[in-house]
């Protein structure tokens, strides 16, 4: 029957199923390549993906602006030795992989949360007065229809190409969303319990703080998870164009010298952390409005 | 018995839909008024100017609870009221909701985090208390800490109402409360209500002033008389052309009746009431009964003499 329910672990064993044969395909694939071209770099094998997860986490940071530089001493296979590994902070200091997740986190957590914060406060005024919400409304969704990465040469040439530069780009690149979606969230608002909170009582500020706010927020939880998705995108792009730190730049870098076996990690880690990210609004969703997965139901 | 709420020449249309016309209405402390009419007649749009999130178009609603009357605007915490949708906040407990009016009628933003931080959780347990009071005397004490779509439809509309009583309001307003309810629970809380009324009786009895007035809007016929001392009628079906206006100019009050008593544990006996009923169904819900001219007239004169006398 279609839609029948499965057990959770048939789902699950279906799901690992996958996997393995995802894995499967392509050590068969690198397996290929390397017979025709030992040296091969676009498909790396298991060793060669290792060796470079490991030139990530442990190879020292290189000048940052030098690329040629960079990849001369990831040729010459430079090793811990030269690597100032006494105390933790400072070994992960100069780490590929922790100088690009600073900056590349840095920057997302930056833009993406003033886009969500101005949002959600533009959002809920054009929500609750109309008068605002004919003033901006116009303007939010010219700005909602502007592709960002089309646009950044104008960030470039403004903001320069600083910490501030990638902040403004993600944040004009959501807050437009954020702030129409939230607008419409609030009109969700019923009527009914609109009404009732002022028979109770309350003020105009309390209706929007002990009413309307909690009733949008979870739905701003998910808005964020959604948002994580274009603002990475406008990020990276932004990086690979003009970043001398981060995993747009990293990967520029490391796929111009064909050295695959280390972009592939770096992009297997992106994901990871926007799986995080996503995992942790989930989270803080399930613990702040208990109420919300019961309201689904 | 003094009144509590008047409805002066109430008429209200959108655009070229008239809706009310020249409603008027005097509900005395201590009663339990059933709003009866056909569907889409104003009902809703009446409760909405008496609520005061729409005033009308033109004539007014006054409250007389305190010495000073006052026309209503905008809603206000001496009217509560409980819709049949959306009757609870979704993102609040069953006694959050009630403690919530408790809440934001008493305090203020700036005292509950800013200012008077200590006092406020203070009272907070105290209020939460009385919820918890307030919702025991429903027979809710198994469901404070649930949220609303853990409740049933009418476990949801009991904690509705103790929401509004909590409040101690002048009047508490129903908009068909129990329309989405099976039977069995309508009686409950059917029987809810006349359990207020109960309460009423005995402070009139002692001299005191009756603590609950209740004004519900309900398409059954039956509930109306169940619950309710008074029924109210209205309905567009009536004969403008007598009172002299050109095209029919929206409904008015056409019946208003006393009903029978009940008290909460007595039967729920629908057959004997079906006279007054029937007479309801023909002066309120039949269409043709306004070409049937001057019997409207005697009605409507006869339900004024008994209001106002
Ligand atoms: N906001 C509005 N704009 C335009 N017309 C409206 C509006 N609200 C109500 N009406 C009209 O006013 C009339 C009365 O509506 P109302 O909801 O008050 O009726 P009701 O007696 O409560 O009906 P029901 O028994 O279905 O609840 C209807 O004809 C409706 O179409
Ligand atoms: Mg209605």
């Amino acid at each position: 029957m279609i839609g029948k329910q499965i057990e959770k672990r048939t789902g699950l064993i279906f799901s690992l199923l996958a996997v393995v044969l995802l894995l499967g395909a392509y050590t068969y694939l690198s397996h290929v390549q390397h017979q025709k071209n030992a040296q091969d770099r676009t498909i790396p094998t298991w060793s060669q993906l290792w060796q470079g997860v490991v030139f990530l986490c442990v190879q020292p940071n290189a000048a940052q602006d030098d690329s040629a530089d960079l990849l001369a001493a990831a040729m010459a296979g430079t090793d811990m030795a030269s690597a100032p590994a006494s105390r933790k902070a400072s070994f992960l200091k100069g780490r590929i992989l922790w100088e690009a997740s600073r900056a590349t986190l840095g920057r997302l957590f930056a833009g993406l949360s003033m886009g969500l914060v101005g949002g959600v406060l533009v959002g809920i005024l054009m929500g609750c007065f109309l008068k605002i919400d004919a003033a901006v409304s116009p303007v939010m969704y010219f700005a909602s229809r502007i592709i960002p990465t089309a646009a950044m040469p104008i960030f470039f040439k403004l903001s320069g190409i600083d910490f501030e530069m990638y902040v403004a780009m993600i944040t004009f690149g959501s807050m437009p969303i954020v702030t129409l979606t939230v607008s419409q969230y609030v009109r969700e608002f019923p009527d009914e319990l609109r009404f009732k909170a002022y028979t109770l009582g309350a003020s105009h500020t309390e209706v929007i703080t002990t009413a309307i706010f909690p009733y949008v927020f979870p739905k701003v939880l998910d808005l964020a998870v959604l948002m994580i998705g274009p603002a990475l995108v406008y990020l990276i792009a932004a990086e690979q164009i003009v970043a001398g730190e981060g995993f747009g730049y990293r990967i520029r870098v490391l796929t111009k010298a064909t050295r695959f076996e280390a972009v592939y990690p770096l992009i297997v880690v992106l994901t990871v952390y926007a799986g995080i990210i996503t995992y942790g609004l989930k989270l803080l969703q399930r613990k702040a409005c208990p109420w919300y997965k019961a309201e689904r139901r | 018995m003094s009144s509590i709420l008047k409805v002066n020449a109430l008429s209200h249309w959108f655009g070229s839909n008239r809706v009310l016309f020249n409603v008027n209405m005097d509900i005395k402390r201590g009663q339990i008024v059933a709003l009866v009419g056909p569907s889409g007649c104003g009902k809703s749009t009446l409760l909405r100017a008496i609520v005061g999130t729409h005033p009308p178009c033109s004539g007014n609603v006054t409250m007389l609870d305190k010495e000073q009357p006052r026309i209503i605007d905008t809603p206000g915490r001496d009217r509560g009221i409980v819709y049949q949708r959306y009757s609870l906040f979704p993102h609040l407990t069953a006694q959050e909701n009630v403690a919530y009016g408790l809440m934001v009628d008493q305090t203020t933003i700036a005292s509950r985090h800013l200012f008077k931080r200590r006092e406020w959780s203070a009272l907070r347990k105290q209020h939460m208390a009385e919820a918890a009071d307030m919702l025991e005397r429903m027979k809710l004490g198994t469901a404070l800490k649930k949220y609303p779509p853990e409740l049933s439809g009418g476990m949801c509309q009991r904690v509705a109402i103790a929401q509004a009583l909590v409040m101690k309001p002048a009047i508490m307003l129903l908009d068909e409360p129990f329309g989405a309810l099976d039977e069995a629970t309508r009686e409950e809380l059917q029987r809810i209500l006349l359990g207020l009324y109960a309460q009423n009786m005995d402070a009139t009895r002692e001299g005191r002033e009756p603590p609950y007035t209740i004004m519900i809007v309900t398409h059954e016929i039956n509930e109306a008389i169940f619950v309710s001392d008074r029924v109210l009628g209205l309905s567009q079906y009536w004969n403008w052309k007598e009172a002299g206006e050109p095209c029919a100019p929206g409904a008015t009050i056409v019946y208003d009746q006393p009903a029978p008593i009940f008290s909460p544990d007595d039967e729920r006996d629908f057959f004997s009431f079906r006279g007054q009923k029937n007479d309801i169904l023909h002066a309120v819900f039949d269409p043709s009964f306004c070409q049937s001219a001057k019997e409207y007239i005697q009605l409507a004169n006869q339900a004024q003499g008994g209001a106002t006398h």
